[in-house]
C-alpha cells in the first residue's frame, strides 16, 4: 500500500543561466512500512528531496501526495498538525531545544499536539535507545550519540506514519552509527513505520529494503519497485 | 613583520562588524547628546534666572550703607571681597525721602541699571527716575522730557528748590534692594533717581555707599561670621537667587536653591542618561554575546581577562571618541532650539568649561555601561564560553516535566536559565512606569481651588512701627487706608478683604501656665548644647519668662542684663510693663498679644473651631472675639535643631511624635477677656534709646489707651487662613466692625486681598493692575498679581507635565524598542531552534508563546520597584507627593505595564511571522 508519493517534483535555486536544479522532476512512490535509503554524492539533491517529501520545504513545481492530498495545498497550520501527528524527522545535527531536558525534547511533538503521552510506549522507546538514565539532562550535557538518540526518540514519540532521517549517523562514529541505525530499523519495523533515510554511506544504505541513488537531482538508480 | 596591537584587533573588529556596532554607536551618541543637552540647559536655566534677577538687584553681592566702617583698602585686603563700586547719594526729596545720586564706573557695572525709556543723565539739571519714585512724588503722569520741580534736601545741607529735566525712566530696583533702617542719618538708602555727578547744591555733602562682590567661594554668612573688619550696622546682602536684599545667605541655601532650579534638568538628564546607559549596556551585551566563540577562542589561545576587556572595551572607547563631537554638536543644536522656545527659562550660553563635565559624564556613562558586560564576557572559562556551562550549572535544579505546555515551559526555562537577559529592558520599563507615576501624581495633584480666591494682593511694606511689643505707631504713610478705599471703587473689583495686625495686650490678674516658656535642650553634632525656648504666646520667637518672674528672678536678670541679651530683653519688657501700669494705674499683668482685624468668613473658619461657635453679630458688635489658641508641638532633630508645628488640631496631636507639646488648657468659650491697645500717631516719636528711660515713659504717656472687655466666642486651633494673616502663637481675632465697636485704633492693614467680578481679559487685567500698582505705590503697599502668579505656576506645571509626558513616551518607545530588538536578536540566534520547533509541528501561536512569557515577566518585574517606590513615597515623613492616589495610579501602572508587554508581543509576533515566511529548512540550516 502506497504511503507517500511525489510527482514531477522540482526544486530550483536561483534563476536564468545560474539556476541550480537541486531536484529535477523526480517522481517516486513509497510503500507503507518500507525502509528506503536515498544515496548520492554531495549536492545530488538527496536532502532537498527529503525536505520536500516531509513538507519542510516547498517545491518549485510538482506534488507530494500523502493520503490522496497534495501536501502543498495545506496551509501552514495544517502542515504543522500533519508534521506533529504523522511525520517524524531525524536531523543530522540533532536540533534539540537546548532549554529543554532530553525527556522534554522527546515529549515535545506529543505535547504540541495536546495529547497524553503513552508512557509505556515511551518507556520502552527510551530503554531501547538506552537513554533512560539521561532523561533529565539538558542537550548540552549529552554526548553526540546520546543527542542523536534523543532526536530519534523525539521523531518516534508520536508514533508517526513516516520517519524521515537526514544523515542520522553522519556525526557518529561507525559503531554508534550502526547501533543507532539498527535501533531505528527495529522500532520502525515493530511499529510499521515507513522510513526514508538519506545517507551517503553505502554501508548504511545497504541495510535498506530499497536504495535510490540520485545524481544531479534526478534518479540515477532505483533498486525497488516504487519508481513511477 | 609588524607587531599586532590590541587597538588594531579592536579596529579590525569594528570594521568586520559594522552593522552590529551601529546600535552601540547610537547608544553612545545618545549618551553624549543627552549629557550635552541637559548640561547646557541646566547651565542656561541658572544663567537665565541669574540674568533675570540681575535686572532687579544688579551683579553685586552686598552693599554697605554710609561713609562709616572700613576703608576700601581694608575691604580689598581682607580677602572677603573682590570688586568695590561707589554709589553717591547727594540729596533726598523732601516729602517722600526718596534719594538722588550717581555711580562711579564700577558701581555702574555692579548696579546693572537699565532704562525703560530715555537715557541716563549726562549733565547738571537732568534726572532719570524709577516709575515708582515718580508715582510716590505724585508725578506719575510725568513723561521723558518734562520739567520736574522738586524740593530737595541735600545730605547735611539745606533745602533747595531744584528744576530737573526728566531724561529717562529707570528700571525698578530700589524696591528690591532698600531695607528700612531706624536711623535719622540722611541719605541712608540707595537712590531711586539718578542725576549727573555735575549736579550741585549750595550747601550739602555726599553719602557714599559701597557695593561689593564676594571673593570666589565666599558667602554672606562667612562674611558676617568671619570677616575681621567691623562692617557696622548698615550692611545688606543681596541674593540673586531671590532677587532681593537679605540678612543672611548661606552657601547651603544657595546650593539648595540651585538644586531646586536645575533639579528638573538633573532628574530629566539622569533618567535619560540612565536609559542611554541601559542602551549601551544592552548593545554591548548583545555584541559580546555574538562574539562568545571569538572570546572563547581568544581565551583558549591565551588571552588574559584583562586583555579581553581591553580589546572589547577599546571598541567602546573608539566609538565614544567618534560619537563625542557629533553628540556635542547635536546637544548644542538642541539646546539652541529649546532656548528659542523658552528664552526666559533657558538662556543659550556656551561656556567652554562645560565641556569638561560633558566629556567626563559621557565617559562615565560609557565606562559604567560597558563595564558589566565586559566583566561578564571576560570572566568565563574558554570551554565554558563554548559550551555555555553557565547555563548547565543553572540548570542543576531543574524539574523534569512529563507533561507540559511546550511554549510556557520553553519560555519559563529561558527566564530561569538566562535571568539577566531581560534586566536592561526591565529597568527601562521600570523607568517608564516611574515617569508615568510622577506624571500621574503631578496631574492629579493639581488642586482645583475651592471657592473664591483673590486676584491681587497688596501687602504692607513697613508703614507701621511694631518693634515695641506693647504698642504700635504709624511711620508716616497715613494715607494708606484712604488709598485702599479707592481699590474697591476700581471697575471690575468685586470686593476687598483686609487683614490688619495690632500689637495689643491682655490685662490679666494671673498669667496662665499655657503662656509659660518651656525649654527644650538639644546637643548638636559638634557637641554644642542648644537651648530652645518655646511658648504658645510668642509661638517660636519671643521668650515670656518675664511674665512669670519673681522679684528675685527679676533682680537676677537685671544683674545679668549688661552681659546677657535675653536677660536684658526680659528686664526691658518688665520695665515697660511697669510704665504702662503706672500710666493706666492698674495692677494686672500686661501681656502682649497679636490682634488680627479682618473681614471674616465664618464658613472658612468653621473646621478650625475647637470650642464654641462663630456668631457674626456678636463679633461685629464687639461683644465677642475669637481666640486662636494653638497646640504647640516641638521635636528635636538629629542635627541639633528643633522642629516646630502649630497647625495640628488638638485631637490629631500624637504626643509620642514630639518632645514637647503645649496644650491650650486656658482659653474656653464664654470666658471674659480684658483687651488693651496702646496706639501712637507717629513712629518718628518712638524713643531710639535701647534702655527704658524717660523717653519711653513719655512715649507711653502720649499714647492713646483703648481698653475693652469682651468674651471669647470661639476658640480656634490648627491652620485657619485669615486674609493672608499668618497665624503662629495665641492671637485674638475680630472683624473690622467689631474692632470699630471696641474703639480700637487700626494701623495700616498688613494685607489687602482684591477679588474681581469676573475673570478679566488681558487688557482689563493690565488696567486693574496698573491702577492697583499706583494706589499701592502711593500707599507703600507691594502688589502681587495672583492671576499672573497662577498663570506662571500653571505654565510651570504644564511644562513639568509636558516634560514628564515626553519622558514617559520616550521611555515607552525605548522600552518597546529595546524589548522587541532584544527579542529579535534572540529570534535571529534561535532560528535553528525555531526551525526545529516548526519541524516537529509548532505553529505561530506556540512560537509567540515561547517569547511572550519573558516579556510579561519583565513587565511584572518592572512594576515591582515602581510600586515599592510608590509605597515608600506615601510615608508621611517623605511627603514626595502632596497627595497620593493609589486607587487611580496602581491600575494605570498595571495597565501601562500590560500595554508595554502587549506592544512588545505584537512586535515579536510580527518578527516571528517574518521568520515563518521562510521554509523550515532555511531556518534549520540558518541560511
Amino acid at each position: 500500500m502506497e504511503m507517500i508519493r511525489c510527482e514531477e517534483l522540482m526544486k530550483t535555486y536561483g534563476s536564468g543561466t545560474g539556476a541550480v536544479h537541486a531536484v529535477d522532476g523526480i517522481s517516486l512512490s513509497f510503500e507503507q512500512g518500507s525502509f528506503t535509503a536515498v544515496t548520492g554524492k554531495s549536492g545530488s539533491g538527496k536532502s532537498t528531496l527529503l525536505h520536500l517529501l516531509s513538507g519542510l520545504d516547498r517545491p518549485t513545481s510538482g506534488k507530494v501526495i500523502y493520503q490522496d492530498n497534495n501536501l502543498f495545498q495545506y496551509n501552514d497550520n495544517q502542515l504543522s498538525v500533519l508534521r506533529r501527528r504523522r511525520f517524524g524527522f531525524v536531523f543530522q545535527a540533532y536540533n534539540l531545544v537546548r532549554e529543554l531536558t532530553a525527556q522534554e525534547n522527546i515529549l515535545l511533538p506529543v505535547m504540541l499536539d495536546n495529547r497524553k503521552p503513552d508512557e509505556a510506549y515511551l518507556k520502552r522507546l527510551v530503554e531501547m535507545l538506552d537513554i533512560d538514565e539521561r532523561l533529565s539532562h539538558l542537550p548540552g550535557a549529552l554526548s553526540g550519540g546520546q543527542q542523536q538518540r534523543v532526536c530519534i526518540a523525539r521523531a518516534l514519540a508520536n508514533k508517526p506514519s513516516i520517519l524521515f532521517a537526514d544523515e542520522p549517523t553522519g556525526n557518529l562514529d561507525g559503531k554508534t552509527g550502526r547501533e543507532v541505525l539498527t535501533l531505528m530499523r527495529t522500532v520502525s519495523s515493530e511499529l510499521g513505520i515507513t522510513m526514508i533515510l538519506v545517507t551517503h554511506d553505502l554501508g548504511v544504505a545497504e541495510q535498506a529494503d530499497r536504495i535510490i541513488r540520485l545524481e544531479d537531482g534526478r534518479v540515477a538508480e532505483d533498486s525497488g519497485k516504487g519508481a513511477i | 613583520m609588524k607587531r599586532l596591537t590590541l587597538n588594531q584587533v579592536a579596529k579590525a573588529n569594528i570594521r568586520m562588524n559594522r552593522k552590529a556596532y551601529v546600535s552601540l554607536f547610537i547608544g553612545i551618541l545618545l549618551a553624549v547628546f543627552l549629557t550635552t543637552c541637559t548640561s547646557l540647559c541646566a547651565w542656561g536655566t541658572v544663567r537665565g534666572h541669574e540674568e533675570q534677577m540681575a535686572q532687579r538687584v544688579g551683579w553685586m553681592d552686598m552693599y554697605l550703607l554710609g561713609n562709616h566702617g572700613p576703608t576700601d583698602e581694608q575691604l580689598r585686603s581682607c580677602g572677603f571681597f573682590q570688586r568695590i563700586g561707589h554709589v553717591m547719594v547727594d540729596a533726598c526729596e523732601k516729602e517722600t525721602g526718596l534719594c538722588t545720586g550717581y555711580y562711579d564706573e564700577e558701581a555702574e557695572k555692579l548696579m546693572n541699571r537699565t532704562l525703560v525709556e530715555g537715557r541716563m543723565p549726562e549733565k547738571a539739571g537732568e534726572i532719570a527716575a524709577e516709575l515708582s519714585a515718580l508715582i510716590r512724588m505724585d508725578l506719575d503722569k510725568a513723561e521723558v522730557g518734562d520739567v520736574l520741580k522738586l524740593t530737595m534736601k541735600p545730605v547735611y545741607g539745606t533745602e533747595e528748590e531744584k528744576t530737573f529735566i526728566l531724561v529717562g525712566i529707570l528700571n525698578e530696583q530700589t524696591e528690591y534692594l532698600n531695607r528700612e533702617y531706624y536711623t535719622e542719618e540722611e541719605g541712608m538708602r540707595l537712590p531711586s533717581m539718578l542725576v549727573s555727578p555735575e549736579e550741585h547744591y549750595n550747601v550739602g555733602s555726599l553719602q557714599v555707599h559701597r557695593v561689593l562682590t564676594y571673593a570666589p567661594l565666599i558667602t554672606m554668612n562667612q562674611v558676617m561670621r568671619n570677616c575681621p573688619l567691623d562692617l557696622g550696622y548698615y550692611i545688606v546682602g543681596v541674593s540673586r537667587e531671590n532677587g532681593e536684599a537679605v540678612y543672611s545667605d548661606s552657601g547651603w541655601e544657595r546650593a539648595r536653591n540651585l538644586v531646586s532650579r536645575i533639579g528638573l534638568w538633573v532628574v530629566f538628564g539622569a533618567a535619560l542618561m540612565l536609559s542611554a546607559c541601559i542602551g549601551i549596556a544592552t548593545a554591548m551585551e548583545s555584541l559580546l554575546g555574538r562574539k562568545t566563540e571569538d572570546i572563547g577562542m581568544l581565551r583558549a589561545i591565551g588571552s588574559t581577562r584583562r586583555q579581553i576587556r581591553r580589546i572589547y572595551g577599546a571598541e567602546a572607547w573608539m566609538l565614544a571618541a567618534t560619537a563625542l563631537p557629533a553628540g556635542v554638536l547635536l546637544g548644542i543644536g538642541a539646546t539652541r532650539i529649546i532656548s528659542a522656545f523658552a528664552p526666559d527659562q533657558v538662556v543659550f550660553s556656551l561656556n567652554p568649561w562645560l565641556l569638561i563635565p560633558i566629556i567626563g559624564l559621557s565617559g562615565l556613562c560609557v565606562f559604567a555601561a560597558s563595564r558589566l558586560p565586559l566583566y561578564h564576557a571576560s570572566s568565563q572559562m574558554p570551554m565554558g564560553v563554548l559550551r555555555d556551562t553557565g547555563m548547565l550549572r543553572r540548570a542543576g535544579k531543574l524539574r523534569n516535566h512529563s507533561e507540559f505546555k511546550p511554549d510556557m515551559l520553553i519560555a519559563g526555562r529561558r527566564v530561569r536559565l538566562h535571568p539577566l537577559r531581560q534586566a536592561g529592558t526591565a529597568g527601562m520599563i521600570a523607568l517608564t512606569l516611574l515617569s508615568t507615576l510622577l506624571l500621574g501624581e503631578v496631574v492629579l495633584g493639581i488642586k482645583n481651588r475651592d471657592g473664591e480666591s483673590p486676584a491681587f494682593e497688596l501687602n504692607d511694606i513697613g508703614t507701621t512701627y511694631m518693634e515695641d511689643k506693647f504698642s504700635q505707631a504709624e511711620t508716616g504713610a497715613e494715607n494708606v487706608r484712604y488709598e485702599i478705599r479707592k481699590v474697591a471703587a476700581i471697575d471690575g473689583v468685586k470686593k476687598i478683604r483686609c487683614a490688619t495686625e495690632i500689637n495689643g495686650n491682655m490685662l490679666m490678674d494671673e498669667v496662665p501656665d499655657y503662656f509659660r516658656t518651656r525649654l527644650l535642650r538639644n546637643t548638636t553634632k559638634d557637641g554644642y548644647e542648644l537651648e530652645h525656648r518655646v511658648n504658645a504666646l510668642g509661638a517660636f520667637g519671643d521668650a515670656n519668662d518675664w511674665l512669670f518672674y519673681t522679684s528675685e528672678e527679676l533682680a537676677d536678670a537685671r544683674a545679668r542684663s549688661n552681659v546677657d541679651w535675653l536677660a536684658d530683653d526680659m528686664v526691658k519688657k518688665v520695665d515697660r510693663m511697669e510704665l504702662i501700669r503706672s500710666k493706666l494705674g492698674i495692677t494686672e499683668s500686661v501681656v502682649p498679644v497679636r490682634i488680627i482685624v479682618a473681614d471674616l468668613v465664618p464658613e472658612e473658619l468653621a473646621e478650625w473651631v475647637v470650642d464654641g461657635s462663630i456668631d457674626t453679630d456678636k463679633l461685629d458688635s464687639g461683644e465677642q472675639v475669637l481666640v486662636y489658641a494653638p497646640e504647640i508641638c516641638a521635636g528635636m532633630e538629629k542635627s541639633g535643631g528643633i522642629n516646630f508645628e502649630n497647625r495640628i488640631l488638638p485631637d490629631k496631636v500624637r504626643e509620642d511624635e514630639w518632645s514637647l507639646v503645649i496644650h491650650n488648657d486656658y482659653f474656653k468659650r464664654g470666658m471674659p477677656l480684658s483687651l488693651l491697645e496702646l496706639a501712637g500717631n507717629k513712629a518718628e516719636e518712638v524713643p531710639q534709646e535701647f534702655i527704658v528711660g524717660e523717653g519711653w515713659k513719655a512715649w507711653y504717656q502720649s499714647m492713646e489707651a483703648i481698653r475693652s472687655d469682651v468674651s471669647v466666642g470661639a476658640v480656634l486651633s490648627g491652620n485657619p487662613q485669615i486674609s493672608g494673616a499668618f497665624m503662629t502663637g495665641v492671637t485674638i481675632i475680630t472683624s473690622e466692625k467689631g474692632a470699630q465697636a471696641m474703639g480700637l485704633v487700626l494701623p495700616n492693614p498688613q494685607c489687602v486681598e482684591v477679588y474681581l467680578e469676573d475673570r478679566p481679559t488681558a487688557e482689563q487685567e493690565e488696567v486693574i493692575e496698573n491702577q492697583l500698582r499706583q494706589i499701592g505705590t502711593r500707599g507703600w503697599l507691594s502688589l502681587d498679581n495672583y492671576l499672573r502668579i497662577n498663570r506662571t505656576r500653571q505654565a510651570k506645571k504644564l511644562r513639568e507635565i509636558l516634560i514628564l509626558a515626553g519622558m514617559t513616551l520616550l521611555f515607552f518607545a525605548v522600552s518597546v524598542f529595546m524589548q522587541v530588538s532584544g527579542v529579535s536578536r534572540q529570534i535571529r540566534s534561535d532560528t535553528r531552534t525555531i526551525g526545529t520547533l516548526r519541524a516537529v509541528g509548532a505553529d505561530l501561536r506556540m512560537l509567540v508563546g515561547c517569547y511572550r512569557l519573558p516579556v510579561w515577566v519583565c513587565a511584572a518585574f518592572a512594576l515591582v520597584p515602581c510600586l515599592l517606590f510608590y509605597a515608600v513615597s506615601g510615608v508621611p515623613a517623605l511627603r514626595l507627593f502632596t497627595r497620593c492616589h493609589p486607587a487611580i495610579m496602581i491600575p494605570i501602572l498595571a495597565v501601562l505595564a500590560g500595554c508595554v508587554a502587549l506592544a512588545c508581543t505584537a512586535g515579536i509576533r510580527g518578527r516571528l511571522a517574518l521568520v515563518m515566511r521562510r521554509p523550515i529548512v532555511e531556518n534549520i540550516r540558518e541560511l
